[in-house]
């Protein structure tokens, strides 16, 4: 009986095997003579290997219709981040810093530059214009320089959005990204009243962290992080601090000692982060940078160590792990907005600076900061809402990051999974499309996403275990205990 | 042409490609992974078949007989992508146009 091939991408996966995948995001490993066969249009549909690649809409024996329906609403459910538009508003309400980190990307400024603050008519412009987007859940997020150098000017900013929310009556969220050090207990009680998380820094233990992230006026802070953390969770609740590290050449070779002070100090995740090549981490490229291959190497020897600690039963996630297994194994979208097709830019999340200026992402503020505006949107005070989320300059730059037609991803078996970053493109290649066979993002994407793949097809139920206790945020219940 | 032939001569590679059996878009998309370590310089050299030059970029040292083999079965690829899109786009355009119609654009 004859049959229908449905849309799907393939790669070569060993010299045995093809991987194979649809729009969806469902997928198969399939031996090369049965992937002939399939080609071929040879396979017997009443195959048990037909049955399997019609159940993931790969081929099919009846009408397509009704398929194309079914795929149709999976696609929409694997896109449906885009139905929300914009809920990430990270707000600069300073570009001073009290840190002196070695990577600094946003080009900080020092504590007595006030040049660089928001002023209040700025800051009540842009919750104006955040209160705009149509998205029924609006995350505000603070950045900087660090923000407790003006808190004065986030707690406008978070006065003013709780004001415009009781008519618009939307789902309001604030975090305050910092490196916890100006932090007191008044002002956490505030941010408690206020139900503002915290997201601070760790780059690892006290050598590691305070060799990236020493304060402007001492060359050490991570016993002050530790200090602050633990009156911060004791006025906010235990789990209201989460925490990011960057990777530099200091800790690169040391993440399993990264990891071991994220468990010590209580936190139940990392992000290990490769270092992003934007102000003064692009300045001093010579000193900071490594070879990618370094670091996918160190990543993937590290994921193991924590699937290791987690069979050792302490649940401890890699977040980045986490959402690309979401993506792999689950058929529902993931909100990380530098990982999206089209991409996140302006659509996911957007940045306004402390002068009013609107770029497409904190990435492209940061290339900004070293007086590249080429991903600004506008100003609050001279652009409306609809000139700088609707106009030609966004839709531009989306039409440009859609994996679905890049080269090099359009065919890729694993795009499903993944996504574009035109402004990380534009810095490090020169445009927002991107070269892929030279692209470092792509690179290291592709390297993580197929070690993932290995690791689901080793079909260890211990394994399985944990990636679907970081899913679902639950310890593993069976194979482990 | 009713085979496809390549010469090693110099430090690059040249290889004749014939239409009959893989088209210009499935040639284009092949040859592109390998831009990183290749300058490229497809031409066509007749009506029925393509000429490519492979010239190694300044300081990439690049086995040439395994770049034949590499960019073989890439090609071999390609051309199957090319022919499957050939046979299940018009699904493809569907799926997406169902899956956005709530929110695409009227016709003018």
């Amino acid at each position: 009986m004859s049959y229908r091939i449905l849309p799907l991408r393939f790669e070569r996966w060993s010299s045995s095997e093809n991987f194979i995948s649809n729009d969806a995001g469902e997928f198969l490993f399939l031996p090369h003579d049965d992937f002939k066969r399939l080609i071929g249009h040879v396979l017997n549909t009443k195959s048990d290997l037909f049955l399997n690649l019609k159940a993931k809409h790969m081929a099919t024996d009846t009408d397509v219709a009704p398929i194309v329906q079914m795929m149709a609403t999976k696609l929409r459910t694997k896109k449906s981040t885009l139905s929300d538009f914009t809920s990430l508003q990270m707000v600069v309400p300073t570009l001073r810093c009290s840190s002196n980190c070695i990577y600094c990307q946003v080009s900080r400024k020092d504590l007595d530059n006030h040049s660089v603050d928001m002023s209040v008519r700025t800051a009540k412009r842009v919750v104006r214009v955040i209160f705009e987007s149509p998205s029924p859940v609006i995350k505000i997020e603070f950045q900087g320089g660090e923000p407790l150098t003006f808190f004065e000017r986030v707690c406008t900013i978070i006065e003013e959005a709780e004001w415009c929310n009781l008519f618009k009556k939307k789902r309001l969220e604030f975090v305050l990204c910092t490196n916890l050090t100006l932090l007191t207990p008044e002002i956490a009680r505030y941010l408690k009243r206020h139900g503002c998380h915290i997201s601070t820094s760790l780059d690892g233990p006290e050598a590691l962290h305070d060799a990236n992230r020493p304060l402007q006026e001492r060359p050490f802070s991570h016993a002050l992080l530790v200090d602050k953390l633990r009156m911060c969770r004791d006025v906010l609740g235990p789990d209201s601090v989460s925490a990011l590290m960057t990777t530099t050449p200091h800790n690169l070779m040391c993440l399993k000692e990264v990891v071991d002070e994220y468990v010590r100090l209580g936190f139940s995740s990392i992000f290990l982060r490769s270092l992003n090549p934007y102000g003064f981490a692009k300045r001093d490229k010579s000193k900071l940078a490594y070879p990618v291959e370094v670091f996918i190497e160190q990543y993937i020897s590290t994921l193991d160590y924590i699937i290791e600690l987690n069979m050792k039963g302490v649940f401890f996630v890699e977040s980045y792990a986490h959402l690309l297994l979401t993506r792999i194994l689950t058929p529902f979208a993931t909100g990380f907005v530098d990982l999206q097709s089209p991409a996140g830019v302006g659509i996911g999340g957007v940045v306004y600076d402390y002068d009013g200026n609107v770029y497409v992402s904190d990435e492209a503020r940061m290339m900004a900061s070293v007086n590249n505006h080429c991903f600004k949107m506008g100003n609050v005070h001279d652009n409306t809402y609809q000139e700088m989320f609707n106009g030609g300059f966004l839709r531009s730059v989306i039409a440009q990051s859609c994996t679905e037609c890049l080269p090099g991803c359009a065919e890729c078996a694993f795009q499903p999974f993944c996504g574009a970053d035109p402004v990380r493109n534009h810095s490090e290649q020169g445009d927002m499309v991107g070269h892929r066979p030279t692209n470092e993002m792509c690179k290291k994407t592709k390297t993580i996403i197929r070690y993932l793949l290995e690791l689901i097809k080793r079909n260890d139920p211990r394994i399985e275990d944990i990636f679907w206790s970081w899913i679902t945020q639950r310890p593993p219940q069976r194979h482990l205990q | 042409m009713e085979k496809w032939a390549y010469e090693i001569e110099g430090g690059s590679l040249k290889i004749e490609l014939p239409l009959r059996f893989f088209t210009w878009e499935a040639i284009t998309a092949a040859l592109y992974p390998f831009t990183d370590r290749c300058s490229i310089l497809p031409k066509l050299k007749d009506a029925e078949t393509v000429s490519v030059l492979f010239e190694p970029k300044a300081g990439v040292s690049v086995p040439l007989t395994d770049l034949v083999k590499a960019f073989s079965n890439e090609l071999i690829d390609q051309q199957l992508r090319f022919q499957l899109n050939r046979e299940f786009g018009s699904v493809r355009d569907a799926i997406v146009q169902r899956a956005f119609a709530p929110v695409s654009k009227p016709s003018p």
